[in-house]
């Protein structure tokens, strides 16, 4: 897979949101690579950054009060970053999908699903009604909606969550993307549900060579279904690895409390090791490290250095000066 | 409270047949069509002192609103909800202030279920104001001795809840629940809206709690991993009734009827090496709508086991494994 070019390469991302009492920076230097038919999770706690880091790579940050401060976002050799609202309407949806969290709210609920799925392959690929319908029907009968050219008539409110999920990911898919960004797309569906779209996901991308970023809070999604994993926290990478070396064996402090502090169904333990302490402010960072306030191996240089992302094993990097220490005398 | 005296075989709390319909009404004014949704379809269980009996079981499946019937928010179609003995369904709101002290409850949002324009003082303080069960300095004391039991710093006694995380929110609702000294606490979803690192801290501060005051909990969740870590007993609901019921250990060692296997299976476990390894039961489509009335077995329409009888006669719990096992499942195949 190294060897292939990557798809999509992200360099130093930088945002910030202007807020009453400070400029708050909710990604500070993220970068990566996506490489064709590959999945690259992105984990993380409410305000790591993840969801940001996505709307700033499909150019959907609000400014204000959002404001891109730097770092590139190269696709096809072009910065996304540098694009026209216009330029990059050819690209949203027809090259880059998105599916969100909620499809409730995602969806328009005063048009039929059927409106709504050839909207976009009417206007990017230029299909007559007649085909685009006929293109929906073929992806609601791809998504394992039954019934589909009945269906297509039928208004959001008609389907069930884990169906309006499937209508989602069939619209995302319609233009067949090369990239689809999905934003916690099983958070708000029951374990059934979510199994059944988590399959899904895998067999289109086995079928299409689609790659996916994959937004998640969920680390048992992760396993399912990533290839590569970036654990993000405060608007940082601070863990970049392949899944199986993630979990076997992880580096960084808080990825080994994340997996620590969580309840297992495969075993059983006496108390959970919970992480003390609250996720940081991010308008007001501490000095330093951003996890040494809640950190058990911190040292005194991580009171006044922030750790790079830093390569140490060939499989994965950490941004933490105790694992790179480890890595170096080992 | 002198008037309840419970035997010592009394369970705290005892549902029996417990049903919720609500009458609904759809299609077109000139042509409605008029129906019950089955919340909650007949479902019996104990709770004893100092245990946590977890509900699981996915959206619709009746489990909050069994809560809700619990503490008479809702008002059951029939069946009986039994505190210390009494049967609480049929009592008015007056005469339910007692038995409001028994139980408290524990909500999901942590967001939505503490006022903004009160304080965490005057919030925790409430409960104790309505039951008179302290004023004046002797209410500031307890309000304090509840923060240090939750782990809140008693500096924050004046502040708003919009100044706390949602981890924090979730320790005043719980003090807010303790503050009248309750047997039962009913958790609906309470560590669902929190950040990973934030759950392990509810979950060690409800179960520290238990030990130190004895609590029994009815613990609603969807989370599986989450239940298997603190429940002692597990009820599986679907479509309104229980299937499957018994200690956790066993039900998850041990899963019997088919709706519990595909559950349990479905649940994505954060460890690669043994996600390729699993079996799964993927069930196909979704848990239908409650809307009407399932003569036989509920599961009956999505069960890769089922066979003519489960569509006409409702099966009875039964005992599953060893007769010292405490585990019952309802199947006409597996029972």
């Amino acid at each position: 897979m190294s060897e292939s070019q990557p798809l999509l390469k992200v360099d130093n991302l930088q945002v910030s949101f202007k807020t009453d009492d400070a400029q708050v920076r909710a990604v500070r230097g993220v970068s990566f690579d996506v490489y064709p038919g590959e999945t690259v999770g992105l984990v993380g706690e409410s305000g790591s950054g993840k969801s940001v880091t996505n709307l700033a790579l499909m150019g959907l940050v609000p400014k204000p009060p959002g404001r891109i401060d730097g770092g590139t976002v190269l696709y096809q050799g072009k910065d996304l970053l540098t694009l026209s609202d216009q330029q990059m309407q050819s690209i949203r949806g027809r090259r880059i999908a998105m599916i969100f969290q909620d499809p409730m709210t995602a969806l328009n609920p005063l048009m039929t699903v059927g409106q709504q799925l050839t909207e976009m392959t009417r206007l990017h690929l230029g299909l007559s009604r007649k085909e685009a319908n006929r293109q929906a029907a073929e992806m609601l009968d791809l998504v394992g909606i039954s019934g589909a050219e009945k269906r297509l008539r039928d208004y959001p409110h008609q389907f069930s969550g884990g169906m309006r999920q499937r209508v989602m990911i069939a619209m995302a898919l319609s233009c067949e993307p090369d990239l689809l960004i999905a934003d916690e797309p099983t958070t708000a569906l029951d374990v059934t549900i979510q199994a059944q779209i988590l399959d899904l996901l895998r067999d289109l991308q086995q079928r299409r060579g689609t790659s996916i970023i994959m937004i998640t809070h969920d680390l048992g999604v992760v396993a399912e279904i990533c290839h590569r994993v970036l654990v993000m926290y405060a608007g940082r990478v601070v863990e970049k690895a392949d899944a199986d070396a993630l979990f076997a064996d992880p580096k960084h402090p808080y990825t080994q409390g994340l997996l620590r502090s969580l309840p297992r169904f495969d075993q059983t333990a006496e108390t959970l090791e919970a992480i003390p302490g609250q996720p940081p402010d991010l308008g007001h960072l501490p000095d330093g490290c951003s996890f040494r306030p809640r950190c058990p191996v911190a040292i005194d240089a991580c009171k006044t250095q922030d750790p790079a992302l830093v390569n140490l094993d060939g499989r994965r990097k950490a941004a933490c000066l105790v694992a790179q220490q480890e890595a170096v005398d080992v | 409270m002198s008037e309840i005296n419970p035997t010592p075989s009394t369970p705290l709390l005892s549902v029996q047949d417990l049903r919720v319909h609500f009458p609904f009404s759809r299609g077109s004014f000139l042509s409605p069509q008029r129906g019950v949704i089955r919340a909650v379809d007949g479902l019996s269980f104990d709770i004893a002192k100092g245990e946590t009996l977890a509900l699981v079981g996915e959206s619709g499946c009746g489990k909050s609103t069994t809560a809700r019937a619990i503490i008479n928010l809702v008002h059951p179609t029939s069946g009986s909800v039994r505190l210390e003995g009494v049967d609480i369904t049929r009592l008015g709101d007056r005469e339910m202030m007692p038995y409001r002290r028994v139980v408290q409850m524990v909500f999901q949002d942590p967001f939505a279920s503490l006022n903004p324009r009160m304080t965490v003082g005057s919030i925790i303080g409430e409960p104790l104001a309505v039951h008179g069960l302290a004023s004046g300095k002797d209410r500031k004391l307890e309000v304090l001795r509840l923060m240090d039991l939750v782990g809140l710093n008693p500096r924050f006694l004046n502040r708003y809840p919009h100044e706390f995380s949602g981890g924090q929110r979730q320790r005043i609702g719980i003090a807010r629940a303790l503050a009248v000294e309750p047997k039962l606490i009913l958790c609906d979803e309470p560590v669902s809206a929190l950040d990973v690192s934030i759950q392990a801290q509810i979950i060690n501060l409800l179960m520290d709690l238990q030990q130190r005051l004895g609590l029994s909990y009815l613990f609603i969740a969807h989370d599986l991993s989450v239940v298997r870590h603190i429940a002692t007993r597990v009820g599986v609901m679907y479509l309104g009734r229980l299937v499957e019921l018994g200690e956790a250990e066993s039900v998850y060692a041990n899963p019997t009827h088919p709706y519990t296997e595909a559950l349990l299976s479905a649940v994505p476990i954060p460890d690669p090496s043994k996600a390729e390894s699993r079996q799964r039961i993927r069930l196909e489509g979704e848990v239908p709508t409650p809307d009407r009335e399932h003569v036989g077995c509920s599961f009956a329409d999505r069960c890769p086991l089922v066979v003519d009888k489960c569509r006409f006669e409702r099966p009875p719990h039964e005992q599953v494994g060893s007769a010292t096992e405490v585990h019952t499942v309802a199947c006409w195949e597996r029972g």
